[in-house]
């Protein structure tokens, strides 16, 4: 990718991202005090459009540019290639950021949340790349702008907006177990009124990792994604936004030799925005949004007889009102306020709980001097069900020059309890265990009791009468970019996460038919930290070279302590002989590799109008299981091993609008069929782009 | 000569007697044992674990082989005993043999000694000290004062009906300490295994099917250990079996992915038995010939029991 080439072009992208905040044909304000370039914008920091670069917390942009050069199809195979992410597989493919589970990154699509996180992942396979203009990764706790769920921090998926004239594009890629995605975007634009529709069908025929069985790793499935986008500009000063989205998936499901069955996805998102502009100073946005998310699933015995059921009915309504006032280039302020309803319709349910949180929050955005940047914010979350949350943050940025500057910022997070810890009513048919949400173990506990099914209870029920609080971090990131020639860029980042109040299951009471009952308790607190290196070098126009790395500990403090107590230990498996772990035997929390890295090279060779990158991604060993049954992951037990993924593309253009491309991705073939069943082995494929 | 030795004997009776009411220093082989106690020792015999006790007392010592090679218990009445060189001579009266035992390194926890069958009394007291590296006779060895008894019970085999929601039932398999054996008993054993569930005979009924009668006082508690670590009882911290809960749980670990049930290690289950004394176990599987892919409730587990009376270490 060839940075800075073009001003217009980075002028365009620009006003591309602005087209929803601000009018056209007027003055942007660009915080462009630390730069004298312009350069890449992101909104989701701090929900203005702000210089990437100048920026006092650390994030990164991924283009439409490297996604399109690399054939990506889903979220998930681009945001794997990003230092200090990886997909991991959890009920769908979610995202590890900064060494936190997939729970605790919020997912937005054009600033608004996702929802639909059955077992906690939010499945990044879910989203198509083929609309997207950029996404944007901020990391660090986020709450103060964001509420629940930032913890780790936020992922901002923008999609592209309708461009001026009529456009369209039809992509079509098919490869290896009959992959095959189409997308097709028309688009058209003509003064004030601008609609967009894109559609995406993805399919494929699943895949087989370990053919010693008749089921298969992954079953067939196939999905649709629609999009549709309105733009209204009423005046200079106010315009509308109206985006519908709709993804429908239907896949079989054969989880074992004797039932089969199928499970669907439906999810729409509608989200209608009116942006006004009072005078210079003032501006007002109001967002009004809702989304559902369905699942619903079924599995039958061989003679057809259903064997169970499962549905899952998520809604979200959230109105916010923002306010920006920029007091003068120096200064700037905004703040929102909104109130999220939330319900869930599932099995296992005993009623249909309902979440209502009003909230609000403000953000102080200023450079203090040429040099120095800093942000304050809080946020407010009232909320119905659980204890309401105060989040602030603070950020600040020093530029000793152009080369060098340092930044730091530190940041509260949470996640608010979900449903199912709250208000699970379960009974396992075949093996007898219950599982009861925190707040439904006052009244159904007793129940049980009283029908004779409970032996002994173990936690009083007294425990169960405040609130459970929300799983929450303190985090720390300090920061250090260095650009000490135009064509090199290095940036460091430190973190460390504090994070308590985890939500575990626990036995509260053992049942008469000897299972136990179980709840949700805030139980453990946890710590990650590490650093993460980004460079990027473009020593000619044409090439782009760029390297990451991420060293990572993710522990649990108690089992630290357990360590260092002595109270850990394991068995020889030959000799049967049982000897105690040290603390440094202790390798931390389940799935967390050491040492993540990633090279990327994209190269460009106009004459022959062709473009091909090659990309590799590392991570080191992890573990997956405790194998040893102490119940902790230490250096004795087996560790899946590391591995390497190489992905490959080549994008030739005729005619300046056909595009064809080939590609390998995983060109090594890398499997792991007893541990890793998100990565399928080599995808050949071919790609044909039309723009018209 | 059998006359000779018993008026030997009557003669020395006299001596020491009268020695004894006269308040008179001790003659040369009249002194008081200085150490009392059961000193035992393990030793490897062809593939077999046999185990030699001497228990000393100021009258007598008695030897006891105990082991699957070979068996023997009696008496040797204690005839001469010097302090200066530790030189005990005595007489097994069951078959008239003599034999002087030589004792060193006497401590509180252990003693060396030599054994030697000697054709008389006399011939006892002139018996020079063997060498330290002196081979014959088994040669000189250590014996430990307590040692308790340590042993390991293969594919004890603890089956259960029921289960998956429904009541568990079923006999437990009971198992006794002092035998070393599983046992049929209704009132010799100390712990019983169905299941993963393990009882005691001490408490009361847990309130499970076919849960046998307690009529002992064991009592049972898990320490976070090695075995060899657990050098010594927590009398504070032993619970008995109640209606509802059972005083040993939380013994192995359950993987939900493979189904596999795996005895935690550094659980160490403290026992103490029907009648008072103690012993301390580990579960090493829960599988038939610990092969995890085969049978389930199959206990193979390593033990340490002191049998020796108000004994708290092992």
């Amino acid at each position: 990718m060839v940075l800075n080439k073009n001003i217009f072009v980075i002028y365009f992208l620009v006003f591309l991202s602005f087209t929803s905040f601000a009018q056209k044909k007027k003055e942007v304000a660009i915080d462009s005090i630390n730069s004298k370039k312009l350069d890449e914008v992101i909104v989701t920091a701090t929900r203005t459009v702000r210089q990437l670069s100048s920026l006092p917390l650390p994030a990164q942009i991924v283009t439409k540019k490297d996604i399109k050069n690399s054939n990506s199809l889903r979220l998930s195979d681009i945001l794997n290639e990003q230092t200090g992410l990886i997909i991991v597989q959890d009920h769908g493919q979610g995202i590890q950021m900064q060494g936190l589970a997939s729970d605790y990154t919020l997912l937005l699509i054009d600033g608004v949340p996702l929802v639909g996180r059955t077992a906690g992942t939010l499945d990044l396979s879910r989203i198509t790349v083929g609309n997207i203009k950029q996404i944007e990764i901020v990391k660090g706790a986020s709450s103060s702008l964001y509420g629940s769920e930032a913890l780790a921090g936020v992922i901002n998926i923008i999609t592209d907006n309708p461009k001026t004239g009529f456009r369209g594009d039809v992509d079509l890629r098919t490869g290896t177990f009959n992959t095959t995605n189409t997308s097709v975007t028309t688009n058209y634009k003509k003064g004030k009124m601008g609609v967009s529709a894109f559609v995406n069908r993805y399919s494929n025929d699943g895949y087989d990792l370990d053919k010693s069985d008749v089921l298969k790793t992954v079953d067939p499935y196939h999905n649709y994604t629609f999009n549709a986008k309105v733009n209204y500009d009423f005046s200079e000063s106010t315009s509308l936004y109206i985006s519908g989205r709709y993804y429908t998936e239907n896949q079989k499901n054969v989880p074992t030799e004797l039932l089969v069955g199928e499970s669907n996805t439906n999810e729409w998102n509608s989200h209608i925005k009116l942006d006004h502009k009072y005078n210079e100073k003032w501006k007002g946005y109001l967002d009004l949004y809702a989304t559902r998310f369905k699942t619903d699933g079924y599995l039958n015995n061989l003679d057809n007889s259903r064997f169970s059921e499962s549905d899952y009915n998520q809604l979200l309504v959230r109105p916010e009102l923002r306010i920006a006032y920029n007091a003068n280039k120096r200064h700037s302020f905004i703040g929102g306020i909104g109130w999220t309803h939330e319900t869930l319709d599932r099995t296992y349910f005993s009623n249909k709980p309902e979440f209502n949180a009003p909230y609000i929050y403000a953000q102080y955005d200023s450079d203090l001097t040429e040099k120095l940047n800093l942000i304050v914010g809080a946020r407010f979350d009232k909320h119905s069900e659980y204890a309401s949350q105060f989040s602030p943050k603070a950020a600040l940025r020093y530029a000793f020059n152009d080369k060098i500057a340092v930044k730091g910022s530190v940041g509260y997070g949470y996640k608010a309890p979900v449903f199912r810890q709250l208000y699970l009513d379960f009974t396992n048919p075949t093996a007898g265990y219950s599982v009861i949400g925190y707040n439904r173990v006052i009244t159904r506990l007793p129940e049980l009791d009283a029908a004779g099914q409970i032996l002994n209870i173990l936690a009083p029920i007294s425990e169960f009468n405040g609130a459970l609080k929300p799983e929450n971090s303190l985090s720390f990131n300090v920061g250090l970019q260095l650009q000490p020639v135009s064509t090199v860029k290095v940036e460091v980042n430190v973190f460390r996460n504090n994070i308590k109040d985890l939500i575990d299951t626990q036995v509260i009471a053992r049942k008469t038919n000897g299972q136990n009952v179980f709840s949700y308790k805030n139980i453990s607190s946890v710590y990650t930290q590490g650093l993460e290196l980004n460079t990027t070098w473009i020593p000619i126009n044409q090439l782009k070279i760029s390297g990451g790395y991420q060293l990572l500990y993710a522990k649990d403090k108690d089992a630290e302590k357990a360590f260092e107590k002595g109270e850990v230990f394991t068995r020889n498996p030959e000799t049967l002989k049982t000897f105690e772990l040290g603390k440094e035997d202790y390798f931390g929390l389940f799935n967390r590799s050491r040492h993540m890295a990633n090279v990327k090279v994209f190269y460009e060779i106009p004459k022959w109008k062709l473009n091909t990158n090659i990309r590799a991604t590392y991570r080191s060993d992890y573990g997956l299981r405790d194998t040893n049954s102490n119940s902790y992951l230490d250096v004795f037990d087996e560790f899946v091993e590391g591995y390497t993924i190489v992905d490959f593309a080549v994008n030739k253009t005729f005619y300046k609008n056909y595009q064809i491309g080939f590609g390998a991705d995983n060109l090594l073939d890398f499997k792991d069929a007893q541990n890793i069943s998100n990565i399928s082995g080599r995808l050949l494929y071919g790609k044909i782009n039309i723009q018209f | 000569m059998k006359t000779i030795k018993i008026l030997t004997l009557v003669a020395l009776f006299i001596g020491f007697t009268s020695c004894s009411s006269n308040d008179d220093l001790p003659e040369a082989g009249n002194d008081t044992v200085s150490f009392e106690g059961s000193f035992s020792r393990e030793f490897d015999v062809q593939g077999t674990t046999q185990r030699a006790t001497y228990s000393v007392t100021l009258e007598k010592l008695t030897y006891d082989l105990a082991g699957g090679f070979a068996q023997s218990n009696y008496d040797i009445k204690k005839e001469y005993f010097s302090k200066d060189d530790n030189r005990w001579i005595g007489l097994r009266e069951s078959n008239g043999t003599y034999y002087v035992i030589f004792f060193k390194n006497i401590s509180e926890t252990e003693v060396t000694l030599y054994k030697k069958e000697v054709a008389s009394l006399e011939a006892g007291k002139t018996e020079a000290i063997p060498a330290a590296d002196n081979t014959e006779n088994h040669g000189w060895n250590t014996y430990k004062k307590d040692l308790p008894i340590s042993g390991q019970i293969k594919n004890l085999h603890a089956p259960q009906a029921g289960g998956h929601g429904q009541p568990k039932s079923g006999e437990f398999t009971k198992f006794d300490f002092a035998t070393g054996a599983i046992t049929t008993s209704d009132t010799d054993w100390d712990i019983a295994f169905r299941g993963t569930k393990i009882i005691l005979n001490g408490g009361v009924s847990s309130g499970t099917v076919d849960e046998p009668a307690r009529n002992g006082d064991a009592g049972a508690y898990i320490a976070s250990s090695t075995l060899d670590n657990i050098t010594s009882v927590d009398k504070s911290l032993f619970v008995q079996d109640k209606a509802g809960g059972f005083a040993i749980s939380g013994w192995y670990s359950y993987n939900s992915e493979t189904h596999v049930i795996t005895a935690t290690p550094g659980k160490i289950i403290v026992v103490k038995t029907r009648d008072g004394k103690y012993a301390k176990v580990e579960v090493l599987s829960y599988y038939k010939d610990l092969d995890t892919s085969g049978d389930s409730r199959y206990y193979t587990f390593n033990y340490v029991y002191q049998a020796n009376d108000g004994v708290t270490t092992f």
